[in-house]
């Protein structure tokens, strides 16, 4: 009775300490957020975003139409009031089709970069804390070899072979976004590990696990976010680009990159697909840029405190 | 018997020469910081260690700690041979030795507010896993420094460097060590806030009863906290005795010209020894004694052979060829 | 001592922060005389270094000179324009020594050329003329002519070889050394005065004595006023004419050296005295403890009414919380701005 209840006790504290970490943690994002928002930059960023998040999370209540209903009587109409872009080749509605495309954008970047930002963190930070010369070689030599091929052709050639799907695409952008991740890592461990707060760390008597843990990885997180922030932009190209070649999702999902393909066939019949698509590409592109520019401001403590201050 | 026994300390680190030097034949260097260095500290104690840059004091510090590898010698601790000491001894030393480091700033996380800081010492050694007898443990550690316990919830850059090394001093107290190994403790503090510091210091030392190696180049405050001095050059330790001894009758030639080198206020020096040039590489020291080519007392014996530690009086010790009974 | 040179009257200089703006700078008034040395101490936060970087207007974008005047040869130097400022004044008639000689030479450029970069900025827009001849020297000459006078200046620093090293870059050269180098690109334009401001603080003991050493032969031949900002006492002592006490930014206590070390009229002088061990010698009996000041140095968003001192002061009375002392002459020579010491 008595071990259960200092069980319950023990158990209510973890989740204590962790509801406390979580609200400080809540509080330094809400902290960066007001620097972004201070800015011309970061408020046009964030906005983007936002307003790309919202098509993709809430796509079936904002869309106006089903973006997979067929209309071939009506198709390449330009924008009228029920369809506000215009219908496609197929006389789906262009504005539905960009809203759910959204879904596929969002995932694919934040996904891929996700799965890249952890797997190169990890593989980064192993190989700068000196755990042995061979284990940090034996890591470098491959993140080399994948950076070796040129990006494009590499993801061509893995989507060839393991072929399309939104899966593989994000599986694939993700491997070749990671050496990014390592090399970043693993340069920011190196010059971290021989910081005085290590030194004390292990005077402490701390063991590697967890300065790695505790000590090394929240240091070593703006440059990674910031290249992040980046690369969710690329990651959108490519996403658009395999979709357009065909290599990516498969029609009639609808996609950026599908629906600018489609424009690019019929161009003589309708401009309209390839113009909205290729400005929603473009939007959400300079969204995540400015957006990332802002971030880095935002986490550079003296140009924050500047900007803050209101100079 | 001594708290901490070291002898013939050597740590030297290799610099790796790059692949085309190895090709001209100029291998690896090797940096001979810390070059045979003897000395005994007991119980309760406060030990100075005096040095300029690149005397390799700091060195000595992270020696005694194993924070860094010593290439040879001998350290003894409470009688056990700290060298040869398994992980697991190691582990228990670490809760009876701590290091305070030299810059109070940079040796606290940026990252973690000082409640987490002030309770890694107790969940790496797994004093207790209850979270809130951590939390009153911090808060005892933060009143013990002068500091407040809502500081807890702050991160470090919002805080003075006088308060920044408070927070340093509490999480080397944490423990209950008996050796703490004080790098410049009032380093780039005011002289207000390094009164302050001190006195906390020599207050926690007779709380606690801790013994102090306490490595500075701030000569007065060395000679006003130390009970045993040592005074280093390039490596090697040049002198070393009582406070009174090491300042009333310096007997190295270093040791006279760093004491006729510090500005006192009020004082009137009139001869001021001067040292010519730079304190050479500890790549290359000279051969011989190796303060010789700056010092004004050097013969040809000081340039071939180099001088032993002697005891010259009662419990004072010199290295030089020239100061003979 | 010569005339004044410099003259600072009402200077108030305030930073924008996060948490509002910050008075580091307080109605501060200071003259420094031709040829003289006076140094300005005081401990961190207390505007010293704000102040010394006020005259050259060599502050951060937070920073605002609110108000005040300062004068030299008869001119504003505030009212200056930006471009004045930078031709005439900024090392040349004014030149500056900062803390950390690391930080003061450019690592990608070699030290002579930097020397020689001073000369070409002052000196290249004017037609040089060889002194025998009297005809404007060709480009060529003219650099010659300034890689001489680099050597020369290095060589007169204590720089051995100064002919070698001027080719060397600054990671080659040691703390001190780096130091040498920026004295000499002080001084080459023969200033009428030198800001210094904790030049000797990042060095060694041994080092810090040379460097010292050299500024005073420097400071005697060239007849060069110094305006020295230190934290360290000792230091001042050694090499000043006259001191300017600062707390909480304004001046407290200003005296000739000797007065002022004897006599430490302002409270804060003399607790800031007694906090160094001095000869004191701690022995296992005896529990004596330093002198300390209790409390902190002040919140200068929000600092105490009246006197910035009086929280710390064990002679405050009712006054001092409600108006701020000025600095007035309690001997010649030496004024304080207390009202304790006022009353006698």
């Amino acid at each position: 009775m008595v071990d259960n209840k200092k069980r319950n006790k023990h158990l209510l504290q973890i989740l204590n300490s962790f509801k406390k970490k979580m609200h400080r943690q809540l509080k330094n994002i809400v902290r960066i957020f007001s620097i972004i928002l201070k800015d011309r930059k970061g408020i046009l960023g964030v906005t983007i975003i936002g307003i790309i998040l919202c098509c993709a999370i809430f796509s079936p209540w904002i869309a106006p139409c089903n973006p997979y209903e067929l209309n071939i009587i009506n198709r390449f109409a330009a924008p009228s009031l029920k369809h506000l872009l215009g219908t496609d080749n197929l006389g789906r509605d262009i504005l539905s089709r960009i809203i759910y495309g959204a879904r596929i954008a969002m995932i694919v970047s934040i996904g891929g970069v996700s799965i890249a930002v952890v797997v190169g963190v990890i593989l980064g930070t192993i190989a700068g804390y000196n755990v042995g010369r061979v284990i940090d070689n034996g890591i470098l030599w491959i993140v080399d070899v994948i950076r070796a091929f040129p990006q494009i052709i590499l993801i061509l050639v893995l989507v060839a072979v393991l072929g399309p799907s939104t899966l593989n695409m994000i599986m694939v952008l993700a491997l070749t976004a990671m050496p990014r991740y390592t090399r970043v890592a693993r340069a920011e461990t190196l010059s971290i590990k021989e910081e005085e707060y290590i030194f004390a760390a292990k005077s402490l008597g701390a063991k590697n696990k967890r300065i790695i843990l505790k000590h090394i990885i929240p240091n070593i997180l703006p440059p990674i976010i910031i290249l992040a922030g980046m690369d969710m932009a690329v990651m959108i190209m490519i996403e658009a680009g395999l979709s357009f070649l065909g290599l990516g999702v498969r029609p009639p999902t609808a996609s950026w990159g599908i629906i600018l393909r489609d424009g690019y066939r019929y161009i003589r019949l309708s401009p309209w697909m390839i113009i909205w698509s290729s400005i929603a590409i473009a939007m959400a592109m300079l969204g995540y840029s400015l957006f990332a520019e802002s971030l880095r401001i935002a986490l550079n403590p003296k140009e924050s405190i500047e900007k803050q201050a209101g100079v | 018997m001594p708290l901490l026994q070291v002898k013939n300390l050597c740590t030297y680190f290799k610099k790796d020469a790059g692949a085309l030097s190895k090709l001209f034949g100029r291998g690896t260097k090797i940096v001979r910081a810390v070059d045979g260095i003897s000395f005994n500290i007991e119980e309760r104690e406060t030990f100075g260690l005096v040095g300029e840059s690149g005397c390799g004091k700091t060195t000595v510090g992270n020696s005694v700690l194993r924070l860094v590898e010593p290439t040879s010698g001998k350290i003894f601790f409470e009688g056990k041979d700290l060298l040869n000491m398994g992980d697991k001894e190691l582990h228990k030393f670490r809760l009876k030795a701590q290091l305070i480091s030299q810059n109070a700033r940079s040796s606290l996380n940026p990252r973690m507010n000082v409640g987490e800081i002030l309770s890694e010492p107790f969940e790496i050694h797994k004093v207790t896993n209850y979270e809130d007898e951590i939390e009153e443990k911090v808060c005892n550690l933060l009143k013990i420094v002068g500091l407040s316990p809502d500081d807890a919830n702050k991160y470090p850059h919002e805080f003075s460097g006088g308060e920044a090394r408070r927070i340093t001093v509490a999480r080397a107290l944490a423990l209950h060590p008996k050796l703490v190994v004080a790098d410049e403790p009032t380093s780039g503090l005011d002289v207000s806030i390094m009164a302050q510091v001190i006195n906390l210091m020599l207050e926690m030392q007779d709380k606690f009863g801790l013994t102090y190696l306490w490595i500075s180049h701030n000569l007065h405050i060395v000679k006003y906290i130390s009970n045993k001095i040592a005074v280093m050059y390039l490596g090697k330790i040049v002198e070393m005795g009582s406070g009174e001894d090491i300042f009333q009758n310096p007997l190295h030639p270093y040791t006279q010209a760093l004491l006729s080198s510090v500005p006192d206020v009020m004082s009137n020096k009139k001869e001021r020894i001067i040292l010519k040039g730079e304190v050479p590489s500890p790549i290359n020291p000279p051969t011989g004694c190796r303060f010789g080519p700056r010092c004004w007392r050097v013969n040809s014996l000081c340039k071939s052979k180099e001088p032993k530690v002697v005891e010259i009086e009662n419990c004072h010790w010199v290295a030089c060829h020239r100061c003979k009974t | 001592m010569g005339k004044e040179l410099l003259s600072i009257k009402n200077l108030i200089v305030e930073y924008l922060t996060i948490r509002g703006k910050v008075r580091v700078v307080n109605k501060v008034n200071l003259t420094i005389n031709e040829g003289e040395v006076l140094c300005l101490v005081g401990e961190s936060g207390c505007g010293k270094s704000t102040l010394g970087l006020s005259i050259l207007q060599l502050l951060p974008k937070s920073g605002k000179i609110i108000n005040g005047q300062i004068i030299m040869k008869g001119q504003n130097l505030l009212e200056l324009p930006e471009k004045t400022m930078n031709e005439k004044i900024r090392g040349k008639e004014i030149a500056m020594i900062a803390q950390d000689p690391q930080r003061s030479l450019n690592p990608v450029f070699k030290v002579g050329d930097q020397i020689i970069d001073v000369l070409r900025f002052h000196e290249g827009n004017r037609d040089q003329r060889d002194r025998s001849t009297k005809n404007i020297l060709q480009p060529s000459r003219r650099k010659a002519l300034w890689k001489q006078k680099a050597i020369n200046m290095l060589d007169k620093m204590g720089i051995a070889d100064a002919g070698d090293r001027i080719r060397e870059y600054p990671y080659q050269f040691s703390g001190g050394m780096k130091q040498r180098v920026v004295a000499a690109m002080a001084f080459i334009s023969n200033p009428s005065m030198l800001i210094a401001d904790e030049p000797t603080t990042a060095l060694d003991v041994t080092i810090q004595a040379q460097i010292i050493n050299l500024l005073k032969d420097l400071i005697k031949e060239y007849k060069t006023a110094v305006l020295y900002i230190t934290h360290d006492l000792g230091v001042a002592w050694e090499i000043s004419d006259q001191i300017a006490v600062m707390y909480a930014g304004s001046i407290v206590e200003s005296a000739n050296t000797e007065s002022l070390f004897k006599k430490r009229e302002h409270p804060y002088t003399e607790a800031l005295l007694g906090c160094l061990p001095g000869n004191m010698m701690r022995n296992k009996t005896q529990k004596k403890h330093l002198n300390t000041i209790p409390g902190q140095v002040p919140n200068l968003i929000k600092p105490p009414s009246g006197c910035r001192f009086h929280p710390r002061c064990p002679y405050s009375m009712r006054i001092c919380k409600e108006q701020q002392p000025i600095l007035r002459e309690v001997s010649p020579g030496h004024s304080v701005a207390c009202f304790k010491k006022e009353s006698r």
